[in-house]
């Protein structure tokens, strides 16, 4: 794949040295195997905006990808929270807050405001989805999201969805490791932890290995249904943004991405 | 049957009609008893389940009179059995009168198996001594009013609510009835028996009246129907929520007020009383929100809401109402519209499902525990949250700490390695401690060093060591207590 001209003016090398190994870097990369993940324009800023009236579910792709698959489930809850007004529902359900539940002076950084927030615990997975599929009834509220164990109930699942379609409310679903996915679910996303890039001021702190701080989380997103179903993406999280942005190791250019494929 | 109570001996403590006619008599020792009649049933007196099984009738007796006092049996005061005041004012015109009321009260207490006795007067002090010595008639004595102290004067001087020691003393006078211990000259009855007799005299009399503490206090707001035959379709009591909603709206609109908690009691047929709670996120008087909240209460009981033979009353009272904000006048937000009216009635219809406890936002709370440092508000208060700018805390946090096996290079640093849920994570990079004292009124908790941790496979966790090495303690422990993505 070409990656085109314009890209080089983008990498604002101002001297002839550092342009030449900017193109001899482009040239490795491109001789390097291909990465099995990719896919994502360049460019693409934020975390997806999933449709409304629809179920959009995160899964983990492994056990302990739990809090990572949460992640994913509430920045997208927070982008249709950025995108409506109204307030938005979380509910827990048993099995659905393995990891934790939901903790207020983090959601805050992560996008979502608090004061907007409806909290709720459910004693049962049946009273969980009937009051996942009241609050999907419910006008005015920008997000409903559901912490749900593996085992639900299919029909209620159906009614869910129903009710997410005629009412047009966005329903962000965290499922755990192997559960069977919601057949009503718009888009699928399986979701994995991944390790963060090194803050930039750490090497020249002098900081390494166990000193060196967690940076931005990083997330490995691979949509299993829905339109943007493809391979494995590699998303960080932007705090200022409260949104995902494509791994700087993709943006920088030393990966090979494939242009094109937007994101649902 | 009969009902036997230790005392030294085991004595008898009650008896019923027909044990009664066998000659036997309370105080009896069992042993004379069983002499007289050796086929005889005996239960073992429990006091504790009595007041128990009053408490409820007294509940169930709310069908009748908002206002309902339970009455022990005390020897030292006089009373000689279990009794219930009710406040008759208002209540018994929607009976028929106050005979019918009577009547269809005690008819009520003897088909749940109780032998009830029951009079109306002007003080609680003569309906006493009426219900409990003119007992000729089955449907209840009714004195109209200003007729119960000529009625009381010709009962036993016991009708008083006397100590036996005071009744012993005025039967040696040659007092006997009601009429002569209140013919006697007060000063010198006064000084024999002391001011507690006339206090009774006076209660008796209405001289002074008498101050009951009822089973529930009387609601300010308060809807209640009765009806002719029981109900006990879903649909017959949601129709019945929309009709007490409607009065309650009613009486709240004349208060200037907002109900927030309602006890909606159905009255069952055998003289048992269910009672169900439900809460509005704000105060409100509007009898449609009103209606909807009973109905989705009623939804949530559901099955295990058991209502017998039917319910054949019902009440809906508003506990503490409260003053009216704009918003709920809907001078802000309308009650059905979009943003925090939509939230806030889903938080009210999830609440009557969910149950109280299971619904909440979360408010910040000045306090360093990362456990503490949000509280959950029973309502929701867009205005006034600002969350304190800190350093780093996680979206998930666990409900509690959970201890983890950590090896660290040194006793005061980072972990290289832990055990959590039976998995081996090792540390990659860490960042920390930010140390979280416990609050100086929990001098004794040990401190906590929080790291921020990502594993090689790029999880990040939130650890902490729970005491300072050296200072608090030479074994550390370590604890999970939150995840990032």
């Amino acid at each position: 794949m070409q990656m085109p001209h314009t890209d080089v003016a983008e990498l604002h090398i101002s001297d002839r040295r550092a342009l030449l190994e900017g193109l001899r870097r482009r040239v490795r990369a491109l001789e390097s195997p291909a990465p099995r993940w990719g896919g994502v324009r360049l460019g693409e800023a934020q975390a997806p905006t999933l449709a409304r009236g629809a179920i959009h579910e995160a899964q983990p792709s492994a056990y302990l990808d739990g809090p990572a698959a949460a992640g994913f489930a509430l920045a997208i809850t927070a982008r249709a929270m950025a995108q409506a007004p109204g307030g938005a529902l979380i509910l827990v359900a048993p099995g659905g807050g393995d990891f934790g539940a939901p903790y207020a002076p983090g959601l805050k950084r992560w996008g979502l405001d608090p004061a907007r927030l409806l909290f709720a615990r459910a004693k049962t997975t049946q009273e969980a989805l009937a009051a996942l599929e009241e609050a999907a009834r419910t006008p005015g509220l920008s997000a409903v999201t559901g912490f749900l164990p593996a085992r639900i109930d299919e029909a209620a699942a159906r009614r869910l969805q129903r009710a997410s379609e005629a009412a047009g409310a966005f329903v962000a679903l965290w499922r755990p490791f192997g559960a069977s996915g919601v057949s009503g679910a718009r888009s699928r996303w399986r979701v994995a932890a991944h390790a963060s890039a090194a803050p930039p001021w750490a090497q020249a702190a002098g900081l390494s290995g166990r000193a060196v701080p967690p940076g931005a989380p990083r997330l490995r997103v691979a949509a299993q249904k829905g339109r943007a179903m493809g391979e494995e993406q590699i998303w960080e999280w932007r705090n200022a943004t409260h949104g995902f942005c494509l791994s700087a190791a993709v943006a920088s250019g030393t990966l090979h991405l494939p242009a094109g494929r937007r994101s649902a | 049957m009969f009902i036997v109570q230790q005392a030294g001996a085991e004595r008898v403590a009650a008896l019923d009609a027909r044990a009664q006619a066998l000659g036997l008599s309370v105080g009896q020792t069992l042993a004379d008893a069983r002499a007289l009649a050796p086929g005889i049933v005996c239960v073992r007196h429990d006091p504790a389940a009595d007041a128990r099984a009053l408490k409820r009738l007294a509940r169930g007796a709310g069908r009748f009179s908002p206002s309902v006092t339970p009455v022990y049996p005390d020897t030292a005061q006089g009373i000689a059995g279990h009794g219930l005041y009710l406040e008759t004012e208002g209540v018994t015109h929607l009976f028929g009168g106050e005979e019918a009321w009577l009547a269809a009260l005690l008819q009520r207490l003897r088909r749940a198996g109780f032998t009830a006795q029951g009079a109306v007067a002007d003080t609680p002090g003569q309906a006493y001594g009426l219900a409990v010595f003119a007992t000729a008639d089955p449907r209840g004595v009714v004195a109209p009013p200003g007729t119960g102290e000529q009625r009381l004067a010709r009962m036993p001087a016991a009708a008083l609510r006397l100590p036996p020691a005071v009744l012993t003393g005025l039967s040696a006078l040659g007092l006997k009835t009601v009429q002569q211990v209140t013919n006697a000259p007060r000063v010198s009855l006064a000084r024999r028996f002391g001011a507690g007799l006339m206090a009774q005299i006076d209660a008796a009399r209405g001289t002074s009246p008498e101050a009951l503490s009822p089973a529930q206090p009387p609601p300010q707001a308060s809807a209640r129907l009765i009806f002719a035959q029981p109900l006990i379709s879903t649909q017959a009591l949601e129709a019945v929520c929309t009709r007490l909603s409607a009065d309650l709206s009613t009486q709240l609109q004349r208060l200037g007020l907002g109900a927030r908690r309602l006890v909606l009691t159905l009255y069952r047929v055998d003289a048992h009383a269910l009672t169900l709670a439900c809460a509005a996120a704000r105060p409100t008087q509007d009898p449609t929100r009103l209606a909807r909240l009973l109905k989705e209460r009623l939804a949530r009981a559901g099955e295990g809401l058991d209502l017998g033979f039917g319910v054949d009353g019902a009440a809906l009272n508003a506990l503490r109402p409260q003053a009216l904000d704009a918003r709920a006048t809907g001078a802000l937000v309308g009650d059905t519209g979009d943003g925090e009216g939509a939230l806030e009635g889903l938080a009210e219809r999830l609440a009557a499902r969910l149950g109280a406890q299971a619904v909440f936002a979360v408010a910040p709370r000045a306090s360093h525990c990362p456990e503490r440092a949000q509280r959950f508000a029973c309502a929701l208060s867009p205005d006034e949250q600002t969350w304190p700018a800190g350093p780093e805390r996680p979206p998930l946090l666990l409900k509690r700490p959970e201890a983890i096996e950590a090896m660290a290079a040194a006793p005061d640093g980072a972990p290289a390695q832990f055990r959590w849920r039976r998995v081996l994570h090792r540390v990659a990079r860490a960042q920390g401690p930010e140390r979280i004292g416990a609050e100086w009124w929990l001098k004794a908790a040990p401190s906590r060093d929080y790291y921020r941790v990502e594993t090689s496979e790029g999880r990040r966790y939130w650890v902490f060591r729970h005491g300072l090495f050296e200072r608090e303690t030479n074994t550390p422990s370590w604890f999970v207590h939150g995840c990032w993505p």
